[in-house]
Parts: C-alpha cells; structure tokens; sequence
C-alpha cells in the first residue's frame, strides 16, 4: 500500500493538472488577502473578506479534488494501468487507499502552499487578517479536499472512460456547489413553516460543501450571521450534538465512497 | 541634642495640630448588634462612622453631612420596605458597603438621594434592590464603582441601577451594572458625565428622556435589549463605546428618536439586530465608528435632517443599511464611509472609490421577502446570483448614495499596539507552510 502510495504521489506531482490548480488557487488566495484586507479596523469576525476566502475555498478544492482524482483513476483504467495492478497479489483495499493516501498527500501539499503564499502576503503588507481564522480556513480545506478526494474515487472507478469521468465530476461539482442552493431555497417558499428548519438542518448534512460552509461560519463566531430567526438552529449546531453529528458526517462523507469504490473493485475483478 | 529635640518637637506640634480635628471631627464604630441609625443621630456634620463587618437588618435615613464607611464584610439589609439607606443632607459619603433588600415600590431604591448635593457614593455592592441608586433634584453627586442588580424578575418587574432625576452636573463612573430594568436612566436631566460604565442583560442600557448635555465616553453596554436609547432629548455626546450583542427581536445598539445634536464617534457598535437607527435625528454628527456584524448596520427612518455621516466602518453586517422615508447623504461631501460590499475601485488614488455605494442589494431586498434565506449569506450561490444581477441595469433601489466611498477601512487607533506584537506570526507560519509544500512537492517528484 506504502508503495502505491509513493507511486501515485509522484504521479501527481508530476502532472500539470495539479500545478495549474496549485498555481490558480494559490494566486486566487494572495489576490483576497491582499484586496480583501480589513485589518487595523480591530474587527476580525466573519465579513465579506472572509466570506470570498472560504468561497474560493468551496469553488475550488471541490472542483480541484474531483477533476483530478477521477480523471487519474479513470485514466489508469483507460489505459489499462489499473487493471495490470490488480493482477498482482495485492488486496484492492491496498490499491484504493494507497491511491486515495497519494492523491490526498499531493492536493494537501498544494493547498499548504497556497495557504503558505498567503500567509506570507500578508506578512509583508501588514495587514491585520487573524491567523487564527486562516489555519481554521487551512484545516477545513484539507477536510473539504479529504471528503471530495474520496467521491473522486467513487467517480474514477464508475466511470468507464476519461470523458464520463469529466463529465461527472463536473455535474457533481456543480449540483453541490451552486444548484443545491438554489434547490433548497426553492423549496423554502414552498415548505410549511414549521418544517423549515429540520428542512434547513437536513441539508446541512446530506451536503459536504454546506457541511464545510456552515461549520466555517459557525466556528468564526458568526452565530449572529444566520440571523435572529435561524437563532435555534445556531445555537443547536455550535453545541455538542452538533459538533458531534459535524465530526461523523465528515466521516462518513469521506469513508462511504472510499468504501464503495474497494467494493467496486473487488467486484470488477471477480467479473475478469 | 538640638537635632534630636528638633524631629521631636515637630511630632509634638503635629499632635497638637491633630487633636483638636479629631475633637472637632469624630470617627467611631458600630459594631453588630448596634444600630447604625442611632450612630448617625449621634453624630455631627463632618464625622465619620465605620460600620464592622456583619448584617445590619434596618433602614437607615442620613441627614447629617456624615461619612459612613463599611469595613469589608458590613451588610446593610432593608426589611424589603422603602429604601434601604435615605440620603437628604449634601457632602455624605457612602464607601464600601453591601446594601440589599428594599422594598418593591417604583421609587423604592439602595441608596435614595433626594434635594441632597456633592454626595460621593463608591465602591458598594447592592443587590435584591428595586432601583440601584436614586438621584432625585439633587446636583453634582459622585457615583463610583459600585456594582448594582436588582431582583430576581423579569425587567419589566425591576427597578433601573441608577435613576436620575432633574437636577444634574453628576459625574458616574466605573459602575456595573446588570440585571437591571435600565442600566442608567436620564430623566430630565442635565449637564453629566457618564464614562466607563458596564450595564449588561437589562432592558436598555441608557436611557436619556428629556435630557440635555450628557456625555457617554468608553461605556461598554452589551446583552441588553437595546444599548443607547435616546429619546427627546438634545446635545448627547456618544465617544468610543462599546455596544456589542443586543440580540432582541426587536433591539437596537443606538437608538436615537426625535433627538437633536447628537455625536456618535469612535463606537463600535457590533452584533446587534439592528446596529444605529436614526428616526426624527436633527444635526447628528456620525463618525469613525465601527459599526459590523449586525443584521442591519444603520437604519434611516422619517425625517433626519442635517446630519454628518463620514469615516464609519460598515463591516459584514448582513444588510448594511436600511434607508426609508428622505432622501439622506451617506457622506460629507469630502469622505465616505468604508463598506466592505463596495465592489469598485479608486483610480485617481485619493482613498475614494470612482463610482457611488449604492445602498440597498438584490439580496437585501431578497431578504425582506424570505428572511430564512439568511441562511445562504455570501454562499457561492447568492454570490453567482448578485454578482449576475450587478449586470444587469437595477430595478427599484432606493435613492441613497455614498458619493464618496472609501476603498480602506478607517483605522481605529485603539487596538494598535497588540497587532504589532503578532506581526512575526504570519510571515512564520507562512514560511513553514511553503517550505513544507515544497519538501513534499519535490521528495514527491522524485520516485525514490
């Protein structure tokens, strides 16, 4: 597993995908450091700044995570890559989490740069952006490329070829970034009042870019952002069963398609 | 010798210099058991009484210029009937005591002082008490540092911690206050300085109705229903105070209703349902405040006129502004405000943005009509939705412009210093974090 691993990240470091997102993600967050600084204002709490860091944060990493895990794993089975690896006596567990531990060693080393070049940024402008807001930033990302990471592994592994890769990849990014929103606020006009917040809380967790997105705002002490009449979910979700219900669901969103795609594989190669 | 005799005979003088005010002005001691009441029929204007520790059960009333000072530890209980201590005569200081019980009246209060002037009243805990402190008729008392709560109740059934009425030229200072129906209530007065006050979990904060020439510096007024509540009145000067977390449906940070000459400067008014309204304000001067986090910055009702509105801060507040009734200037003709959904940029390098600050967004309107969409603030989707809209000419906004946007924040001076501690910390960690990235970037190129 160690092996595949190794292999896969320097698969990845070597391909130009990666470092055309690293670049892009990287100049993106220097951009907002440096235009969206509010410092020496004395007020570091969630504001517009913050909310374009953690929206290049749920725009990207997602989209990053799931172009580049699919179309690689798709590829290798394209090329037939895949398939010569699983004849050797190694357990398809080894090959899908060996896979997943490269990719995700190789998007996490191109996020702490990003991060990195921001921090430095701001070192020398002197702005007053916290630090503290942006290492939470940095862990939530890591925990956002973790969870799409391993749908991308699910979506490698279905996919017959590179294209259907592609295009599933990006039907998934785009339904869970903008039109889930749009979907849920739809269905508030026509929902029962009383039904509106279960409604609202639900979507929370059948969501990982609102999972992330809730949870970012909510531990930047921006309780007050969802408003006098979300109050009671506030207070709920910042709580201990919330924390709690956060960790698993993170869990699970990460685990399930791990899962899913070593039973794909074991299967695949019952069928051959 | 001489040099001896010297010192000697000095200390001699001094004692004789000395006994004739201690003859003059007495100081004695009421113990447990005694009554406090008596000690101060006994005494004359100018005495002093230290009361020992203990709980004394009695109401007390003071009508002689006499010094009461509680030894730490001295209780004074009322028997939940009237005031607990009555003050009539001017020069009395109180300094030390606990004071509770009072009777439940309206005017019923710890310390009631009435037609009385110059009283100095520090540094005493009163709890269980209708009203905390009651000022009626009288000018220049000194309230400072004491702590005031009043019952167990919901506000509506509690006093205020400290009542002004008529009178003035009162200087409070360090009080805190909480638990209360309004922290400081202002009536009819005039002439008082109001500074580094903490009133928190009341109904307002301050409350000033038909008051003139009050000044408020460095008060920090949080988790009440409102902060400031101004009404009827005229010359209030509001200077760095601190208005944070009025949460209530219906509450504001600073409310100012059919007031005149008002100056809000250099507050920071944050996490309020609704941050600074304004209904029926004449000549307010608003600037260099901070005003973030709240559901609505600044709130324009009815008819203000003549008001100077520069160099605010309008940071992540979910609607920054809320303008019905006149049209209104959102800047002084030189300077703006900074608000941080400004989208344009200064070209010519003077700090002001090119284009006018329109108040008022798609989604502030989007919001009045669904405000469970709150939810999705600044979410990649209602982002996509505005920034489309932006586009696309505009339909309906209200007539209200900042001409003069500012493209920086204002700098507040007060938080300086700290920064400049943590400025190492993010060029640090910055530097870790790349050299890091790039260890794993190249260690991974590499297969072996």
């Amino acid at each position: 597993m160690r092996h595949i691993a190794r292999q896969q990240l320097t698969l990845m470091m070597r391909s130009h995908w990666l470092a055309g997102f690293g670049l892009l993600f990287s100049s993106l967050a220097v951009m907002v450091a440096f235009l969206g600084n509010t410092g020496g204002t004395g007020f570091d709490g969630f504001n517009r700044m913050t909310a374009s860091l953690l929206n290049i944060n749920l725009l990207l990493i997602p989209l990053l995570s799931l172009l580049i895990g699919s179309l690689f794993l798709s590829g290798e089975k394209e090329d037939r890559g895949l398939t010569l690896l699983l004849t050797y006596p190694i357990s398809p567990w080894a090959v899908i989490l060996g896979k997943y531990a490269g990719l995700f060693a190789a998007v996490w080393s191109v996020l702490t740069f990003g991060y990195g070049a921001a921090l430095l940024v701001i070192f020398f402008v002197g702005g007053g952006v916290s630090v503290s807001l942006l290492v939470l930033f940095y862990m939530y990302s890591i925990l956002l490329a973790a969870i799409f990471l391993s749908l991308a592994m699910m979506i490698g592994i279905v996919a017959k070829t590179r294209f259907q890769a592609l295009g599933i990849s990006l039907i998934v990014w785009a339904f869970l970034v903008l039109f889930y929103e749009f979907i849920i606020m739809g269905l508030s006009i026509f929902i029962v009042k009383q039904l509106l917040l279960p409604m609202l809380t639900v979507s929370i967790f059948l969501n990982p870019v609102e999972l992330i997105r809730v949870q970012s705002i909510l531990s930047l002490d921006g309780a007050s952002v969802f408003g006098p009449r979300l109050y009671d979910l506030t207070i709920w979700a910042d709580g201990l069963i919330g924390k709690t219900l956060f960790v698993f669901a993170v869990l699970l969103w990460t685990i399930l398609p791990v899962l899913y795609s070593v039973y794909r594989t074991k299967r695949g190669v019952e069928d051959e | 010798m001489w040099r001896l005799t010297g010192p000697l005979a000095f200390n001699f003088f001094l004692l004789l210099m000395l006994i004739p005010i201690h003859t003059y002005a007495d100081e004695f001691k009421v113990e447990v058991g005694q009554s406090i009441q008596e000690a101060v029929d006994n005494a004359k204007n100018g005495d002093t009484i230290l009361i020992s520790p203990g709980l004394y059960k009695e109401s007390v009333l003071i009508n002689k210029e006499v010094t009461i000072k509680g030894e730490g530890g001295a209780i004074i209980g009322g028997g939940g009937e009237g005031n607990v201590i009555t003050v009539t005569a001017s020069n009395v200081v109180i300094d030390g005591l606990t004071i509770q019980n009072s009777g439940s009246g309206q005017e019923d209060s710890g310390i009631y002082i009435q037609s009385a002037d110059r009283s100095l009243i520090k540094n005493n805990t009163l709890k269980n008490v209708q009203n905390g402190i009651y000022i009626a008729n009288s000018n220049e008392n000194q309230l400072i540092e004491n702590s005031i709560t009043s019952n167990k109740a919901h506000f509506s059934k509690r006093g205020n911690g400290i009542h002004i009425f008529k009178g003035g030229g009162h200087f409070l200072k360090g009080n805190e206050i909480a638990y209360v129906q309004d922290g400081i209530y202002f009536d009819f007065t005039k002439g008082i300085q109001v500074s580094e006050n903490h009133v928190s979990e009341s109904r307002y904060g301050m409350h000033f109705m038909f008051s003139e020439e009050i000044s408020a510096e460095r008060n920090h007024v949080e988790n009440n229903v409102t902060g400031f509540m101004v009404m009827d009145s005229a010359h209030i000067d509001f200077i760095q105070n601190k208005v944070t977390d009025h949460f209530h449906f219906r509450g504001y940070g600073i409310l100012i209703y059919e007031t005149k000459n008002v100056q809000v400067e250099g507050n920071e008014i944050l996490r309020n349902s609704t941050g600074l309204s304004l209904e029926y304000g004449v000549d307010t001067l608003i600037s260099r405040n901070q005003i973030a986090a709240n559901q609505v910055g600044l709130e324009f009702m009815g008819k203000n006129e003549n008001n100077t509105f520069s160099e605010n801060n309008f940071i992540g507040n979910v609607v920054q502004s809320k303008i019905s009734g006149d049209d209104m200037r959102l800047d002084d003709g030189v300077k703006g405000n900074y608000w941080d959904d400004y989208s344009s940029f200064d070209l010519s390098g003077d700090g002001v943005g090119e284009e006018a600050y329109k108040a008022g967004s798609l989604y502030d309107r989007l919001l009045r009509k669904q405000p469970y969409w709150q939810f999705f603030f600044e979410s990649p989707s209602i982002k996509l939705w505005t920034k489309a809209e932006a586009l696309f000419p505009s339909f309906g906004a209200a007539d209200v412009y900042d001409a003069r946007p500012l493209v920086e924040p204002v700098i507040m001076i007060q938080e300086a210093e700290q920064r400049s501690k943590d400025r190492m910390i993010p060029g640090v960690l910055g530097i870790l974090f790349i050299l890091f990235s790039i260890f794993v970037i190249v260690k991974g190129r590499k297969l072996r």
